[in-house]
């Protein structure tokens, strides 16, 4: 227990720090904020799990996020089903999604996987924008749950049930968020440390030497994906009851697709944190032009992040964390150098 | 002693280009047999055949007098037979001791006794002191210890050893022997690839020499470095001359 407390210090220090901030700081924008970066964290884990701990490229999760989107407001709008079962019936659907396109798919490799990824999503995207009974092209907009469904309020449990993912209760719908966020990290935490996730490297790194030591890679990668493709319909889900409103072009395109890949490699490939610290600077980057310089610095938080980017993936391929990890190395090898030295 | 794996007609051609041809050999429990050959012999193109990498164009492979031919190369691997590849496949972003869990975890599922099976391993392969390094910035040598150390993780009856020495100095080839010598009195049966014949020839108890996809020889080391057809093919007058 203590060397879980000691391993995970950073992500424990980070909780308190997602707790403390909404209740202190508590204007609109800025709450707005960390659930977005709570979102795309979300989904960043679940991408790094594919293509960070198993090595196959995705660029293309916008799709199992679109899914998640359409999925839960469809139930909810149409048959006035609770987002929390619309999210286990998105990811349910993702995966299986997943499953049956990348059976075949993983005979795929590097590049010709990555682009293969692409076209699912901006397929999805297509048949979205024409589907009638999903919008079309008109999308659909959420109606406040409690208008939808008058007497939610019977039990307590109903209540919770329908309430935590209201989004027009900012403050319970953020930390609903974050607990969710919490278990989809404590899941992708764990998993690293068990044989999948050795095995999911082992595969990273060579297919062959995977299969030399009685590894099946496609096995293992399908896991990686149905997994990856639940947790990223998860924040889909989130995204939609955040924004209220759900279009093809606003959950499908490869611009939100490119998000998850962003903030995953600019935080740390392959790393558990890197999808939460990227999003972090993602987001507060966006807010912090949007104060700097009002509406007129439309854009302008794109362009240090990009920066930013190929700043650090220049130096670390392993983004910040990779960064961070050299620098713990180098002052562990201070410490004992200091050591002997006395 | 009994049979421990039986190779039978064994034809690999790629395209019009014929690998291997019509080999036939067999290997008992607890031998460690060496398979020789120019370059371009087939070597490796066998080694690939066996440990399921393709399958053989004709010919049948047994393991256990079981047929296993055509079967892919992690299921091989569950069954007993582990291999090693020529160009070093070190696990480059994991540590030396992840690297060895990693076939550890064949056996167990447990992450604790993954990381105790890979503590036995680094003991017997001279690997302890490493075992936080990260497999990228290995010397030449750990890395074949590394690759030695995690086919042997998976606990295999048959070690696949291919040219595991190039690249060694003396002392580091020396290493090697007394490491195959010591994983055979541990209770393995050994397939070894090498050019490295000062190395080979002391360990084996047989060898088999192909030459341009064929058998061309087969029996204990010094009846083969005697034998004519081997000498020509293969071994040149200096070591003949050597050898006597």
């Amino acid at each position: 227990m203590v060397n879980i407390m000691k391993k995970y210090s950073l992500a424990f220090v980070m909780l308190a720090a997602f707790i403390i901030i909404p209740l202190a700081v508590r204007t609109t924008d800025v709450h707005n904020v960390i659930i977005y970066i709570l979102i795309y964290a979300m989904v960043g884990e679940a991408w790094n799990l594919i293509t960070g701990f198993t090595g196959q490229t995705s660029f293309g999760h916008a799709a199992y996020f679109g899914i998640g989107a359409y999925t839960s407001t469809v139930m909810l709008e149409y048959f006035h089903i609770t987002p929390w079962i619309g999210m286990l019936a998105g990811g349910l659907i993702s995966a299986a999604l997943a499953f049956i396109i990348n059976f075949k798919m993983f005979k795929l490799k590097g590049h010709y996987f990555a682009i293969a990824t692409l076209c699912v999503a901006e397929i999805l995207k297509t048949i979205f924008s024409k589907w009638t009974w999903v919008g079309a092209g008109d999308g659909i907009a959420l109606t406040p749950i409690t208008a939808l469904i008058p007497d939610v309020g019977k039990s307590a449990v109903a209540k919770l049930a329908w309430l935590s993912l209201d989004v027009r209760n900012r403050l319970p719908f953020l930390y609903t968020t974050l607990a969710v966020f919490c278990v989809i990290f404590i899941i992708c935490a764990a998993l690293e440390n068990s044989r999948i996730g050795f095995y999911w490297k082992a595969i990273r790194e060579s297919h062959e030497v995977a299969e030399s030591i009685g590894i099946n890679p496609r096995n293992y990668k399908l896991l990686a994906m149905c997994l990856s493709a639940f947790f990223a319909s998860v924040g889909g889900t989130f995204f939609a009851q955040f924004f209220k409103y759900i279009d093809a072009i606003t959950v499908f395109p490869l611009s939100v697709s490119m998000i998850f890949v962003l903030v995953t490699v600019l935080g740390g490939l392959g790393n558990v944190y890197g999808p939460i610290i990227g999003s972090v600077i993602y987001y507060s980057l966006d807010l912090l032009m949007r104060r700097l310089t009002g509406s007129s610095g439309t854009g302008l938080d794109q362009i240090v992040f990009g920066a930013l980017i190929v700043l650090v993936t220049c130096t670390e391929p392993r983004g910040i964390m990779g960064i961070v990890d050299r620098i713990r190395l180098k002052l562990a090898a201070g410490k004992r150098g200091g050591e002997s030295h006395e | 002693m009994s049979e421990l794996l039986r190779i039978e007609n064994i034809t690999k051609k790629f395209g019009s280009l014929v690998a291997n041809e019509d080999v036939s050999f067999t290997i008992d429990e607890h031998e460690i047999v060496s398979l020789i050959g120019p370059n371009g012999a087939g070597k490796t193109t066998l080694f690939n055949s066996i440990a399921g990498y393709y399958p053989p164009t004709s010919g049948k492979v047994f393991f256990h007098g079981k047929d296993i031919t055509g079967k892919p190369a992690y299921e091989i691997c569950r069954l007993g037979i582990t291999r090693t590849f020529q160009v070093v496949k070190t696990l480059k972003e994991m540590t030396v001791e992840e690297n060895i869990m990693t076939g550890a975890f064949l056996h167990t599922g447990s992450r604790k006794q993954a990381q105790v099976m890979a503590g036995e391993i680094m003991e017997m392969t001279g690997l302890s002191d490493k075992k936080n390094i990260l497999g990228g910035s290995l010397t030449i040598i750990d890395k074949k210890r590394v690759e030695i150390a995690r086919a042997l993780a998976t606990k295999p009856e048959l070690l696949m050893l291919d040219e595991c020495m190039a690249g060694l100095n003396q002392t580091e080839i020396k290493d090697v022997m007394n490491l195959c010598l010591d994983l055979r009195k541990n209770g393995l049966t050994l397939l070894i690839v090498e050019h490295i014949m000062e190395a080979i020839m002391p360990i084996s108890d047989r060898i088999v020499v192909l030459n341009v996809g064929r058998k061309i020889a087969e029996g204990i080391p010094s009846d083969v470095v005697n034998n004519e057809e081997v000498i020509k093919a293969y071994l040149g007058d200096r070591y003949h001359a050597e050898g006597n």
